[in-house]
Protein backbone atom coordinates (compact mmCIF):
# COMPACT_ATOMS: atom_id res chain seq x y z
CA UNK A 1 0.00 0.00 0.00
CA UNK A 2 1.57 3.38 -0.73
CA UNK A 3 2.20 5.94 1.91
CA UNK A 4 -0.57 8.15 0.75
CA UNK A 5 -3.55 5.37 0.27
CA UNK A 6 -4.65 5.99 3.76
CA UNK A 7 -5.48 9.30 3.43
CA UNK A 8 -7.11 8.78 0.12
CA UNK A 9 -9.79 5.96 1.70
CA UNK A 10 -10.47 8.39 4.77
CA UNK A 11 -11.94 10.83 1.80
CA UNK A 12 -14.19 8.35 0.46
CA UNK A 13 -17.91 10.09 1.38
CA UNK A 14 -20.36 8.06 3.29
CA UNK A 15 -23.27 5.89 1.37
CA UNK A 16 -25.50 8.43 1.13
CA UNK A 17 -23.85 10.61 -0.77
CA UNK A 18 -22.34 7.72 -3.20
CA UNK A 19 -25.92 6.69 -3.59
CA UNK A 20 -26.98 9.86 -4.32
CA UNK A 21 -24.59 9.97 -7.27
CA UNK A 22 -25.20 6.94 -8.29
CA UNK A 23 -28.76 7.60 -8.84
CA UNK A 24 -28.28 10.73 -10.78
CA UNK A 25 -25.68 9.07 -13.02
CA UNK A 26 -27.85 6.03 -13.19
CA UNK A 27 -31.58 6.83 -12.67
CA UNK A 28 -31.58 10.18 -14.17
CA UNK A 29 -32.38 9.30 -17.67
CA UNK A 30 -35.04 7.29 -17.04
CA UNK A 31 -36.85 9.60 -14.90
CA UNK A 32 -36.40 12.32 -17.86
CA UNK A 33 -37.28 9.82 -20.36
CA UNK A 34 -40.65 9.15 -17.88
CA UNK A 35 -41.08 12.90 -18.24
CA UNK A 36 -40.55 12.89 -21.53
CA UNK A 37 -38.16 15.82 -21.01
CA UNK A 38 -35.18 15.43 -23.47
CA UNK A 39 -32.43 16.77 -21.02
CA UNK A 40 -30.23 13.91 -20.62
CA UNK A 41 -32.64 11.36 -22.02
CA UNK A 42 -29.56 9.90 -24.10
CA UNK A 43 -32.38 8.50 -26.14
CA UNK A 44 -29.81 9.41 -29.33
CA UNK A 45 -32.52 9.16 -32.41
CA UNK A 46 -34.37 5.82 -30.91
CA UNK A 47 -37.69 8.00 -32.25
CA UNK A 48 -38.09 10.48 -34.79
CA UNK A 49 -41.45 12.61 -34.81
CA UNK A 50 -42.59 15.20 -37.37
CA UNK A 51 -43.65 18.59 -36.22
CA UNK A 52 -45.56 21.31 -37.26
CA UNK A 53 -46.41 24.84 -35.88
CA UNK A 54 -49.53 26.99 -36.12
CA UNK A 55 -49.51 30.74 -34.92
CA UNK A 56 -52.38 32.94 -34.99
CA UNK A 57 -53.20 36.26 -32.84
CA UNK A 58 -56.67 37.65 -31.88
CA UNK A 59 -57.21 41.11 -32.98
CA UNK A 60 -59.87 43.40 -33.17
CA UNK A 61 -60.15 42.66 -36.50
CA UNK A 62 -60.28 39.24 -35.96
CA UNK A 63 -57.96 36.37 -35.74
CA UNK A 64 -54.72 36.49 -37.49
CA UNK A 65 -52.74 34.24 -38.92
CA UNK A 66 -48.92 34.59 -38.36
CA UNK A 67 -46.31 32.88 -40.59
CA UNK A 68 -43.64 31.20 -38.42
CA UNK A 69 -41.41 32.37 -40.21
CA UNK A 70 -41.87 36.16 -39.44
CA UNK A 71 -40.63 35.31 -35.90
CA UNK A 72 -36.96 34.35 -37.29
CA UNK A 73 -35.54 38.10 -36.52
CA UNK A 74 -36.35 37.59 -33.11
CA UNK A 75 -34.77 33.87 -32.40
CA UNK A 76 -31.56 33.13 -31.39
CA UNK A 77 -29.41 31.15 -33.76
CA UNK A 78 -30.57 27.67 -31.73
CA UNK A 79 -34.22 28.93 -31.92
CA UNK A 80 -34.48 29.18 -35.26
CA UNK A 81 -33.17 25.70 -35.97
CA UNK A 82 -35.67 24.12 -34.19
CA UNK A 83 -38.80 27.13 -34.60
CA UNK A 84 -38.28 27.68 -37.98
CA UNK A 85 -38.34 24.56 -39.43
CA UNK A 86 -41.66 23.75 -37.72
CA UNK A 87 -43.60 26.23 -40.59
CA UNK A 88 -43.47 23.27 -42.97
CA UNK A 89 -42.47 19.80 -41.31
CA UNK A 90 -39.95 19.58 -38.44
CA UNK A 91 -37.95 16.27 -37.89
CA UNK A 92 -36.63 14.91 -34.09
CA UNK A 93 -38.23 14.23 -31.01
CA UNK A 94 -35.70 16.11 -28.93
CA UNK A 95 -36.41 19.35 -30.37
CA UNK A 96 -40.40 18.64 -30.49
CA UNK A 97 -40.13 18.09 -26.75
CA UNK A 98 -38.24 21.04 -26.60
CA UNK A 99 -40.75 23.25 -28.71
CA UNK A 100 -43.71 21.64 -26.84
CA UNK A 101 -42.36 22.78 -23.33
CA UNK A 102 -41.91 26.83 -24.91
CA UNK A 103 -45.25 27.25 -26.74
CA UNK A 104 -46.38 29.81 -24.05
CA UNK A 105 -42.85 31.43 -24.56
CA UNK A 106 -43.70 31.82 -27.77
CA UNK A 107 -46.85 32.98 -27.36
CA UNK A 108 -45.61 35.86 -25.12
CA UNK A 109 -43.32 36.69 -28.09
CA UNK A 110 -46.32 36.71 -30.15
CA UNK A 111 -48.14 39.43 -27.89
CA UNK A 112 -44.73 41.59 -28.06
CA UNK A 113 -44.50 41.59 -31.88
CA UNK A 114 -48.87 42.22 -32.17
CA UNK A 115 -49.54 44.81 -29.42
CA UNK A 116 -53.06 45.27 -30.61
CA UNK A 117 -53.58 41.67 -30.14
CA UNK A 118 -55.62 40.24 -26.96
CA UNK A 119 -54.37 37.27 -26.98
CA UNK A 120 -51.77 34.65 -29.32
CA UNK A 121 -52.13 30.39 -29.82
CA UNK A 122 -49.56 28.46 -30.26
CA UNK A 123 -50.08 25.17 -31.35
CA UNK A 124 -48.18 22.51 -32.04
CA UNK A 125 -48.61 19.16 -33.81
CA UNK A 126 -46.68 16.26 -33.45
CA UNK A 127 -46.60 12.58 -35.03
CA UNK A 128 -44.80 9.85 -36.14
CA UNK A 129 -43.14 9.30 -38.83
CA UNK A 130 -44.26 6.57 -41.72
CA UNK A 131 -42.14 3.51 -42.06
CA UNK A 132 -40.44 2.23 -44.40
CA UNK A 133 -41.23 2.56 -47.90
CA UNK A 134 -43.20 5.63 -47.99
CA UNK A 135 -42.62 7.97 -50.48
CA UNK A 136 -43.51 11.31 -48.81
CA UNK A 137 -42.67 11.24 -45.35
CA UNK A 138 -43.95 14.54 -44.62
CA UNK A 139 -47.15 13.78 -45.34
CA UNK A 140 -48.12 10.60 -43.73
CA UNK A 141 -49.51 10.11 -40.81
CA UNK A 142 -51.80 11.65 -37.97
CA UNK A 143 -50.84 14.56 -36.11
CA UNK A 144 -51.40 15.27 -32.30
CA UNK A 145 -52.07 18.78 -31.36
CA UNK A 146 -50.95 20.73 -28.28
CA UNK A 147 -52.21 24.41 -27.50
CA UNK A 148 -51.43 26.93 -25.31
CA UNK A 149 -53.11 30.25 -25.42
CA UNK A 150 -51.75 33.29 -24.46
CA UNK A 151 -53.40 36.48 -23.03
CA UNK A 152 -51.71 39.40 -23.67
CA UNK A 153 -51.08 42.16 -21.28
CA UNK A 154 -52.04 45.62 -22.79
CA UNK B 1 -27.39 -5.91 5.21
CA UNK B 2 -24.02 -5.80 6.11
CA UNK B 3 -22.59 -7.71 3.41
CA UNK B 4 -24.60 -5.10 0.69
CA UNK B 5 -23.22 -2.50 2.53
CA UNK B 6 -19.76 -4.30 2.06
CA UNK B 7 -20.42 -4.94 -1.56
CA UNK B 8 -21.17 -1.31 -1.94
CA UNK B 9 -18.24 0.08 -0.24
CA UNK B 10 -16.18 -2.17 -2.27
CA UNK B 11 -17.48 -0.21 -5.80
CA UNK B 12 -15.49 2.67 -4.48
CA UNK B 13 -12.82 2.03 -2.25
CA UNK B 14 -9.06 1.66 -3.13
CA UNK B 15 -7.13 4.16 -5.13
CA UNK B 16 -5.99 5.24 -8.99
CA UNK B 17 -2.75 6.16 -10.35
CA UNK B 18 -3.29 9.96 -9.94
CA UNK B 19 -2.55 10.54 -13.67
CA UNK B 20 -5.64 9.26 -14.48
CA UNK B 21 -7.45 12.58 -12.99
CA UNK B 22 -4.97 14.57 -14.58
CA UNK B 23 -5.18 13.34 -17.63
CA UNK B 24 -9.06 13.39 -17.90
CA UNK B 25 -8.90 17.12 -16.81
CA UNK B 26 -6.68 17.56 -19.92
CA UNK B 27 -9.01 15.81 -22.06
CA UNK B 28 -12.48 17.61 -21.02
CA UNK B 29 -10.86 20.34 -20.87
CA UNK B 30 -9.10 20.81 -24.57
CA UNK B 31 -12.64 19.11 -25.69
CA UNK B 32 -14.28 21.84 -23.98
CA UNK B 33 -12.17 24.74 -25.33
CA UNK B 34 -12.76 23.21 -28.79
CA UNK B 35 -16.04 22.90 -29.29
CA UNK B 36 -16.61 26.47 -26.90
CA UNK B 37 -15.97 28.47 -30.24
CA UNK B 38 -14.44 27.92 -34.11
CA UNK B 39 -10.85 29.64 -33.90
CA UNK B 40 -9.69 25.96 -35.43
CA UNK B 41 -11.51 26.49 -38.59
CA UNK B 42 -8.82 27.95 -40.42
CA UNK B 43 -6.20 25.06 -40.01
CA UNK B 44 -8.86 22.50 -38.31
CA UNK B 45 -12.02 21.88 -39.59
CA UNK B 46 -14.93 20.58 -37.06
CA UNK B 47 -18.76 19.29 -36.91
CA UNK B 48 -19.85 22.41 -34.75
CA UNK B 49 -18.01 25.01 -37.40
CA UNK B 50 -21.35 24.56 -39.48
CA UNK B 51 -23.35 26.38 -37.07
CA UNK B 52 -21.03 28.12 -34.53
CA UNK B 53 -19.25 31.42 -35.36
CA UNK B 54 -17.27 33.00 -33.23
CA UNK B 55 -17.97 31.84 -29.70
CA UNK B 56 -20.50 29.52 -29.35
CA UNK B 57 -24.26 30.59 -27.62
CA UNK B 58 -23.01 34.30 -28.47
CA UNK B 59 -25.91 36.86 -28.71
CA UNK B 60 -27.51 35.87 -32.41
CA UNK B 61 -30.86 38.03 -31.81
CA UNK B 62 -31.34 40.47 -34.83
CA UNK B 63 -34.00 42.47 -33.17
CA UNK B 64 -35.93 43.34 -30.22
CA UNK B 65 -38.39 41.98 -28.95
CA UNK B 66 -36.88 39.16 -28.79
CA UNK B 67 -37.68 35.16 -27.90
CA UNK B 68 -37.09 33.98 -23.95
CA UNK B 69 -37.50 30.75 -23.55
CA UNK B 70 -35.32 29.44 -20.69
CA UNK B 71 -35.11 25.80 -19.72
CA UNK B 72 -34.92 26.62 -16.09
CA UNK B 73 -37.98 29.24 -15.17
CA UNK B 74 -36.54 32.60 -14.46
CA UNK B 75 -33.02 32.77 -16.30
CA UNK B 76 -32.36 34.96 -18.30
CA UNK B 77 -29.52 36.38 -19.65
CA UNK B 78 -29.48 39.34 -21.46
CA UNK B 79 -26.87 40.56 -24.46
CA UNK B 80 -24.12 42.21 -22.43
CA UNK B 81 -24.04 38.80 -19.69
CA UNK B 82 -23.68 36.42 -22.34
CA UNK B 83 -20.95 37.98 -24.19
CA UNK B 84 -19.15 37.72 -20.74
CA UNK B 85 -20.39 33.97 -20.38
CA UNK B 86 -19.15 33.21 -23.36
CA UNK B 87 -15.73 35.11 -22.86
CA UNK B 88 -15.11 34.10 -19.52
CA UNK B 89 -16.56 30.48 -20.61
CA UNK B 90 -13.12 30.06 -22.99
CA UNK B 91 -10.47 31.36 -20.27
CA UNK B 92 -11.42 29.50 -17.70
CA UNK B 93 -11.49 26.12 -20.29
CA UNK B 94 -7.82 27.41 -20.81
CA UNK B 95 -7.25 27.73 -16.96
CA UNK B 96 -8.33 24.06 -16.52
CA UNK B 97 -6.61 22.60 -19.58
CA UNK B 98 -3.78 24.44 -17.44
CA UNK B 99 -4.81 23.45 -14.18
CA UNK B 100 -4.58 26.34 -12.46
CA UNK B 101 -7.15 25.30 -9.28
CA UNK B 102 -9.13 22.87 -11.40
CA UNK B 103 -11.58 22.18 -8.58
CA UNK B 104 -12.91 25.76 -8.50
CA UNK B 105 -12.38 26.06 -12.09
CA UNK B 106 -14.71 23.46 -12.73
CA UNK B 107 -17.54 24.41 -10.35
CA UNK B 108 -17.62 28.05 -11.74
CA UNK B 109 -17.37 26.47 -15.95
CA UNK B 110 -20.06 23.84 -14.55
CA UNK B 111 -22.64 27.63 -13.54
CA UNK B 112 -21.45 28.99 -17.28
CA UNK B 113 -22.46 26.33 -18.69
CA UNK B 114 -25.71 25.12 -17.32
CA UNK B 115 -26.49 29.15 -17.22
CA UNK B 116 -25.77 29.48 -21.16
CA UNK B 117 -27.03 26.31 -22.21
CA UNK B 118 -30.30 26.56 -20.01
CA UNK B 119 -30.98 30.29 -20.76
CA UNK B 120 -32.11 28.93 -24.26
CA UNK B 121 -34.48 26.10 -24.08
CA UNK B 122 -33.60 25.56 -27.90
CA UNK B 123 -29.58 25.29 -27.25
CA UNK B 124 -29.53 21.67 -25.97
CA UNK B 125 -27.90 18.64 -27.49
CA UNK B 126 -27.23 15.36 -26.06
CA UNK B 127 -22.73 15.87 -27.08
CA UNK B 128 -23.08 18.98 -24.65
CA UNK B 129 -24.49 17.66 -21.69
CA UNK B 130 -22.22 14.93 -21.87
CA UNK B 131 -19.54 17.28 -21.83
CA UNK B 132 -21.04 19.18 -19.18
CA UNK B 133 -21.40 16.42 -16.82
CA UNK B 134 -17.95 15.49 -17.09
CA UNK B 135 -16.69 18.87 -16.62
CA UNK B 136 -18.93 19.29 -13.42
CA UNK B 137 -17.49 15.46 -12.53
CA UNK B 138 -13.79 17.34 -12.20
CA UNK B 139 -15.31 18.69 -9.14
CA UNK B 140 -15.01 15.63 -7.07
CA UNK B 141 -12.03 14.97 -8.23
CA UNK B 142 -9.41 15.45 -5.32
CA UNK B 143 -6.93 17.62 -5.78
CA UNK B 144 -2.93 16.36 -5.86
CA UNK B 145 -1.22 16.56 -2.61
CA UNK B 146 2.04 18.63 -3.08
CA UNK B 147 4.42 15.75 -1.31
CA UNK B 148 2.75 13.13 -3.38
CA UNK B 149 2.45 14.62 -6.91
CA UNK B 150 0.69 13.87 -10.10
CA UNK B 151 1.75 10.60 -9.54
CA UNK B 152 0.85 9.64 -6.68
CA UNK B 153 -2.31 7.17 -5.78
CA UNK B 154 -5.73 9.31 -5.19
CA UNK B 155 -9.30 8.50 -3.92
CA UNK B 156 -10.74 6.13 -6.55
CA UNK B 157 -14.46 6.97 -5.80
CA UNK B 158 -14.62 9.95 -8.09
CA UNK B 159 -13.17 7.49 -11.16
CA UNK B 160 -16.73 5.17 -10.03
CA UNK B 161 -19.00 7.96 -10.35
CA UNK B 162 -17.96 8.96 -13.89
CA UNK B 163 -17.56 5.55 -14.97
CA UNK B 164 -21.09 5.15 -13.43
CA UNK B 165 -22.30 8.09 -15.82
CA UNK B 166 -21.02 5.88 -18.88
CA UNK B 167 -22.88 2.70 -17.86
CA UNK B 168 -26.12 5.25 -17.54
CA UNK B 169 -25.85 6.65 -20.97
CA UNK B 170 -25.22 3.33 -22.29
CA UNK B 171 -28.33 2.10 -20.85
CA UNK B 172 -30.84 5.08 -21.56
CA UNK B 173 -29.40 4.98 -24.91
CA UNK B 174 -29.72 1.03 -25.46
CA UNK B 175 -33.19 0.74 -23.85
CA UNK B 176 -34.64 3.41 -25.39
CA UNK B 177 -34.23 1.64 -28.61
CA UNK B 178 -36.05 -1.13 -27.31
CA UNK B 179 -39.04 -0.37 -29.48
CA UNK B 180 -40.74 -1.39 -32.46
CA UNK B 181 -39.42 1.60 -34.92
CA UNK B 182 -36.10 1.20 -34.29
CA UNK B 183 -35.91 -2.71 -34.28
CA UNK B 184 -37.41 -2.57 -37.79
CA UNK B 185 -34.99 -0.07 -39.09
CA UNK B 186 -37.96 2.89 -39.66
CA UNK B 187 -35.46 5.45 -37.49
CA UNK B 188 -32.48 4.78 -39.63
CA UNK B 189 -34.39 4.70 -42.69
CA UNK B 190 -35.57 8.35 -41.69
CA UNK B 191 -32.75 9.40 -40.36
CA UNK B 192 -30.96 8.45 -43.84
CA UNK B 193 -33.85 10.45 -45.79
CA UNK B 194 -33.23 13.30 -43.83
CA UNK B 195 -29.07 12.73 -44.86
CA UNK B 196 -28.32 12.25 -40.95
CA UNK B 197 -26.71 9.53 -42.09
CA UNK B 198 -24.29 9.14 -44.60
CA UNK B 199 -20.97 8.53 -46.69
CA UNK B 200 -19.27 5.09 -47.84
CA UNK B 201 -19.05 3.46 -44.21
CA UNK B 202 -22.93 4.04 -44.14
CA UNK B 203 -23.31 2.53 -47.37
CA UNK B 204 -20.88 -0.30 -47.01
CA UNK B 205 -22.75 -0.97 -43.54
CA UNK B 206 -26.47 -0.77 -45.00
CA UNK B 207 -25.38 -3.68 -48.10
CA UNK B 208 -23.67 -5.48 -45.39
CA UNK B 209 -26.74 -5.27 -42.75
CA UNK B 210 -29.26 -3.68 -44.14
CA UNK B 211 -31.63 -1.17 -42.21
CA UNK B 212 -33.22 -3.66 -39.57
CA UNK B 213 -30.14 -5.33 -39.22
CA UNK B 214 -28.17 -2.58 -38.38
CA UNK B 215 -30.17 -1.28 -35.75
CA UNK B 216 -30.62 -4.35 -33.61
CA UNK B 217 -26.46 -4.12 -34.02
CA UNK B 218 -26.45 -0.45 -32.28
CA UNK B 219 -29.05 -1.60 -30.17
CA UNK B 220 -27.18 -4.63 -29.26
CA UNK B 221 -23.39 -2.75 -29.29
CA UNK B 222 -24.90 -0.17 -26.20
CA UNK B 223 -26.82 -2.98 -24.53
CA UNK B 224 -23.44 -4.77 -24.23
CA UNK B 225 -20.53 -2.54 -23.55
CA UNK B 226 -21.85 -2.14 -19.98
CA UNK B 227 -21.98 -5.46 -19.35
CA UNK B 228 -18.19 -6.09 -21.11
CA UNK B 229 -17.14 -2.54 -19.26
CA UNK B 230 -18.72 -4.04 -15.68
CA UNK B 231 -16.76 -7.67 -15.90
CA UNK B 232 -12.97 -6.86 -14.86
CA UNK B 233 -11.85 -9.76 -17.37
CA UNK B 234 -13.61 -8.12 -20.50
CA UNK B 235 -13.48 -4.83 -19.12
CA UNK B 236 -10.09 -3.81 -22.18
CA UNK B 237 -12.11 -5.42 -24.64
CA UNK B 238 -15.30 -3.03 -23.72
CA UNK B 239 -13.29 -0.03 -23.95
CA UNK B 240 -12.00 -0.90 -27.04
CA UNK B 241 -15.43 -2.20 -28.91
CA UNK B 242 -16.80 1.00 -27.74
CA UNK B 243 -14.24 3.65 -29.35
CA UNK B 244 -14.33 1.10 -32.30
CA UNK B 245 -18.01 2.11 -32.63
CA UNK B 246 -17.67 6.12 -31.13
CA UNK B 247 -15.39 5.98 -34.50
CA UNK B 248 -17.98 4.19 -36.73
CA UNK B 249 -20.89 6.14 -35.37
CA UNK B 250 -18.75 9.43 -36.14
CA UNK B 251 -17.94 8.27 -39.38
CA UNK B 252 -21.58 8.19 -40.73
CA UNK B 253 -23.55 11.04 -39.04
CA UNK B 254 -22.40 14.73 -37.35
CA UNK B 255 -22.26 14.34 -33.67
CA UNK B 256 -19.82 17.04 -33.39
CA UNK B 257 -17.65 15.94 -30.32
CA UNK B 258 -20.17 13.28 -28.63
CA UNK B 259 -17.31 10.37 -30.45
CA UNK B 260 -14.47 12.04 -28.46
CA UNK B 261 -16.41 12.93 -25.24
CA UNK B 262 -17.77 9.15 -24.86
CA UNK B 263 -14.34 7.69 -25.81
CA UNK B 264 -12.44 9.34 -22.84
CA UNK B 265 -15.09 8.37 -20.81
CA UNK B 266 -14.33 4.76 -22.18
CA UNK B 267 -10.81 5.19 -21.42
CA UNK B 268 -11.51 5.67 -17.64
CA UNK B 269 -12.28 2.10 -17.61
CA UNK B 270 -8.85 1.25 -18.35
CA UNK B 271 -6.55 1.54 -15.69
CA UNK B 272 -6.69 -0.54 -12.88
CA UNK B 273 -7.73 0.43 -9.25
CA UNK B 274 -5.41 -0.49 -6.39
CA UNK B 275 -7.86 -2.31 -3.93
CA UNK B 276 -7.01 -1.55 0.09
CA UNK B 277 -5.96 -4.70 2.05
CA UNK B 278 -8.99 -6.54 2.52
CA UNK B 279 -10.59 -10.18 2.52
CA UNK B 280 -10.42 -11.42 -0.70
CA UNK B 281 -14.37 -12.10 -0.95
CA UNK B 282 -14.91 -8.65 -1.69
CA UNK B 283 -13.57 -9.04 -5.38
CA UNK B 284 -16.77 -10.48 -6.16
CA UNK B 285 -18.16 -7.38 -6.95
CA UNK B 286 -17.65 -6.13 -10.38
CA UNK B 287 -18.14 -2.62 -9.95
CA UNK B 288 -18.34 -0.24 -13.00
Amino acid sequence: MSPTEPSARARVPPRWALGLLLALTIGTPFVARLREYPVGDWAMFSSIERYHLDLSVSEPTGTTIVPVRSLAPHLSRDAKFVILPGASNGFGKDQTDLLAGGLADIGALLCELHPAASSADVRLGRGPLPRQGAREPAERGPLYWTEASVRCLR
Amino acid sequence: MARVGRAFDGCFDGTVDGRVYRALRIGFAALLLLRSADFTRSFWSLDHHDWVEGFDFSWSIEQPPYLVSPLIPGLVLGARLTWLAVRARLGLALVLLIGIRPRWTAAILTVLNYGLLFADRYRYFHHLQALYLCIAWLVLVPECSAEGGPRAQRAAWPLQILRSLLIGVYWAAGTAKWSESWWSGDSLAILSHLQQVRGPVWRASLALLGLGGLAKCVCATELSLPVLLLVRATRRVGVLCGVAFHVLVSSVMPVSIFGAVMSLLLASFWPERRRPDCAPQREVANPP
